[in-house]
């Protein structure tokens, strides 16, 4: 059985977003990964048509790159400067990349799958089509989808050194879906069809610069900035804001040297 | 791409037609079977080779050369320029795993170009940046060689083993920590049950890292003696490294050509407990929706074995035994097991470990008990198997469940067919 599914939020996020009253207090500790991907979902959530179901019948998926990668390596100074067996527990276990989908779930009370992937191509997507196969099988009835990156200053480092001085193309952010079982919902942004990823080997410093990075839409390319996020950004605000009275079939096409993604949208 | 579905629509049956493993216990699923079921524990101070530490926590280390004899084989034929220097100690374990998995499912070098290959693997370790020598060189302003980092980017665990291979197909690296193999699986399902891929390489893989090690000293989960989940006395976990595959087929493209079908994944559940960032729910919330979601199309009163996540530490084992006392009700049939005991605590390794020694299992229709458990703890609802107490199994269901840092809980329910 293969339910509809229907995208019903589409938001992108960066870090001057505030942090909303309620989840002030229980975000003081958690690192700008975690508060990207609460804060993010609380947004989305908000954004999308109020339903009411069981919290086992909400996932998060989420989908990184880099992960909490800042997170990682202030656990790896702590480990280096205050020796063997002083981390600081909360540094360690929010270095572990699913922390963010636990404080998510806990936090906007999803009790259903909390799913992360990484993949340096395009594991926003990764992770939709995860949560589309859930929607459509029925294992959920509203999924979270997240793609979150906050990057590192080593990485800035090494990005620059790679490629002489050129600028860091990237920002700390975030692109926020919701997905919805198509028929139990009264409004919709658009419905969403298969997803698909192909990754082919490449030269690593490729992941980094995204230089031949292509994305086609409804005949038209799109050359995206030159980061992670940047494809799924111009995707999220095309779904958000396609014109009232659209109708038919678009397809998504984003093409580089790691390999190819596509969507196809019904609208 | 065959049809996805059969006609009336049912989903598709998913096989399993080869099994990996490597772990400390073991190069292959062959011989860790069999030390398993002997009861041999090689746990001890960590390895040089790994590296050095002042902390007094043993560890289940896998063997110094990693990369079997048959891995080797099968790379001379999908990428003859292979150095096995040039990745990491996890991508060694994973292909050693896959290698054994693909060879017992009669899939060569030639078979891999012409299918749609999906991997989903899981890991902890082997997604993060910890080369120490590079962090410190940078931040003391020192702009290090760049081959670490390039190193990382090419760490991607699922995207080496498709380089590796030279297979195409859908790929995800689960970073469920320790749940991330037994979702990986569950994905890998879920790929074939959609006609997204041909055969799925499922399952997970790490290597020992000091970080880790330390991280979990800080939280005072390690014990400083062999662990023994669910024992009255249990003190915590002992970490572990390895790697444990499945390759997993639509039943009727394995019978098709002429593959041997060992077992099935007939359900598969993973929840949220939303509860606390590192201990379980006392009462396993997650843990109950995951068992009810995964035994959909299976009874629980058909299920025969459990392997339990069983790390050995106090939240856990209380957590898990309270969930299967719910969602089992008859669970004083089934054979509740942990095997974290002889592996250590392997993180995204378990759930592909744990799936092979299910199966295992009930393919032989016995389970040794739960190694290094003597006494159980007299508070669990349900009741483990003592490590003296291996049990024949009337049945071929059974369970293998993971538990994890942020909550998540995942199970697959697998079937041995003999």
């Amino acid at each position: 059985m293969s339910n509809p599914v229907a995208i019903t939020a589409a938001l992108r996020l960066t870090m001057e977003h505030e942090i909303p009253a309620k989840l002030v207090r229980e975000l003081r500790r958690a690192d700008d990964f975690i508060r990207l991907a609460v804060v993010g979902g609380f947004k989305a959530l908000a954004a999308a048509p109020p339903r009411e179901m069981a919290p086992e019948a909400r996932g998060v998926f989420i989908g990184t790159a880099f992960g909490p990668l800042e997170t990682n390596f202030q656990s790896l100074g702590s480990l280096i400067n205050d020796g063997e067996g002083q981390i600081s527990p909360t540094l360690f276990s929010h270095s572990v990349y699913n922390s963010a989908a636990g404080y998510a779930a806990r936090l906007l009370d999803f009790q259903g799958p909390a799913l992360t992937v990484t993949d340096y191509g395009w594991p926003f997507l990764i992770a939709l089509e995860e949560a589309r196969l859930a929607v459509a099988s029925g294992r959920v009835e509203r999924a979270l989808v997240l793609g979150v990156e906050v990057y590192s200053e080593l990485l800035a480092d090494a990005y620059r050194r790679s490629f002489a001085g050129r600028q860091v193309p990237w920002h700390r952010g975030a692109v926020v879906w919701v997905l919805d079982r198509a028929a139990a919902v009264e409004s919709r942004l658009a419905l969403l069809r298969e997803v698909e990823v192909t990754g082919v080997p490449c030269a690593t410093g490729d992941y980094l610069t995204r230089t031949d990075e292509l994305c086609r839409v409804a005949g038209r390319e799109l050359a995206p900035d030159r980061h992670t996020l940047a494809a799924v950004e111009t995707l999220s605000d095309l779904v958000k804001d396609l014109p009232v009275g659209t109708a038919g079939e678009i397809d998504w096409v984003c093409s580089a040297s790691f390999g190819s993604a596509s969507l196809r949208l019904l609208v | 791409m065959t049809t996805p579905n059969p006609p009336d629509n049912r989903p598709p049956q998913v096989a399993v037609t080869g099994l990996g493993g490597i772990a400390a216990g073991g190069s292959d699923s062959a011989e860790l079977w069999r030390n398993l079921a002997a009861g041999v524990v090689r746990c001890g101070p960590v390895p040089e080779y790994l590296f050095r530490t002042i902390l007094n926590f043993p560890v289940f280390a896998a063997p110094q050369n990693c990369l079997s004899d048959r891995a080797r084989a099968l790379l001379a034929e999908t990428c003859p320029n292979f150095r096995a220097e040039s990745v990491s100690r996890t991508i060694l374990l994973t292909v050693t795993a896959a290698a054994e998995a693909l060879h017992q499912a009669g899939i060569g070098a030639a078979d891999l170009r012409k299918l749609r290959v999906g991997i989903a693997l899981g890991t902890t370790v082997g997604c993060t940046f910890h080369n120490e020598d590079y962090y410190v060189a940078w931040r003391d302003n020192l702009a290090p060689d760049l081959a670490p980092v390039h190193s990382y980017l090419g760490g991607n665990v699922a995207a080496a083993l498709h380089r590796l291979l030279g297979t195409r197909g859908p790929s995800a690296v689960v970073t469920n920590a320790c749940a991330s193999g037994t979702d990986a699986i569950g994905i890998g399902r879920n790929w074939l049950a959609a006609g997204h891929c041909d055969l799925a390489i499922g399952g997970g893989a790490d290597e020992l890292s000091r970080v880790a090690y330390n991280g979990f000293a800080s939280l005072m989960l390690a014990d400083t003696v062999p662990c023994r989940p669910f024992s009255r006395d249990r003190q915590g976990l002992n970490l572990g490294e390895g790697a444990g595959v499945l390759v997993m087929e639509r039943q009727e493209s394995a019978v098709v050509r002429g593959g041997k079908v060992l077992g099935r994944v007939r359900g598969y559940g993973s929840a949220a407990d939303a509860h606390h960032p590192t201990a379980p729910h006392p009462e396993g919330r997650g843990l109950k929706t995951a068992l009810a979601q995964a035994l959909r199309e299976v009874g629980a009163g058909e299920i025969v074995l459990v392997n339990a996540h069983g790390t050995g530490t106090k939240a856990n084992d209380q957590a898990e035994t309270a969930a299967l006392a719910v969602a089992l009700p008859g669970a004083a049939a089934a054979a509740i097991v942990s095997t974290k005991g002889f592996t250590g605590h392997t993180l995204g390794a378990a759930g592909g470990l744990e799936a092979v020694f299910t199966l295992l299992a009930l393919r032989d229709g016995f389970t040794p008990g739960t190694v290094g458990c003597g006494e159980l703890d007299p508070g669990f609802a349900v009741r483990p198997l003592l490590h003296s107490e291996g049990r024949r199994l009337s049945g071929r269901l059974g369970l293998s469940q993971s538990l994890a840092f942020g909550g998540g809980n995942s199970v697959l329910v697998l079937e041995a067919v003999v």
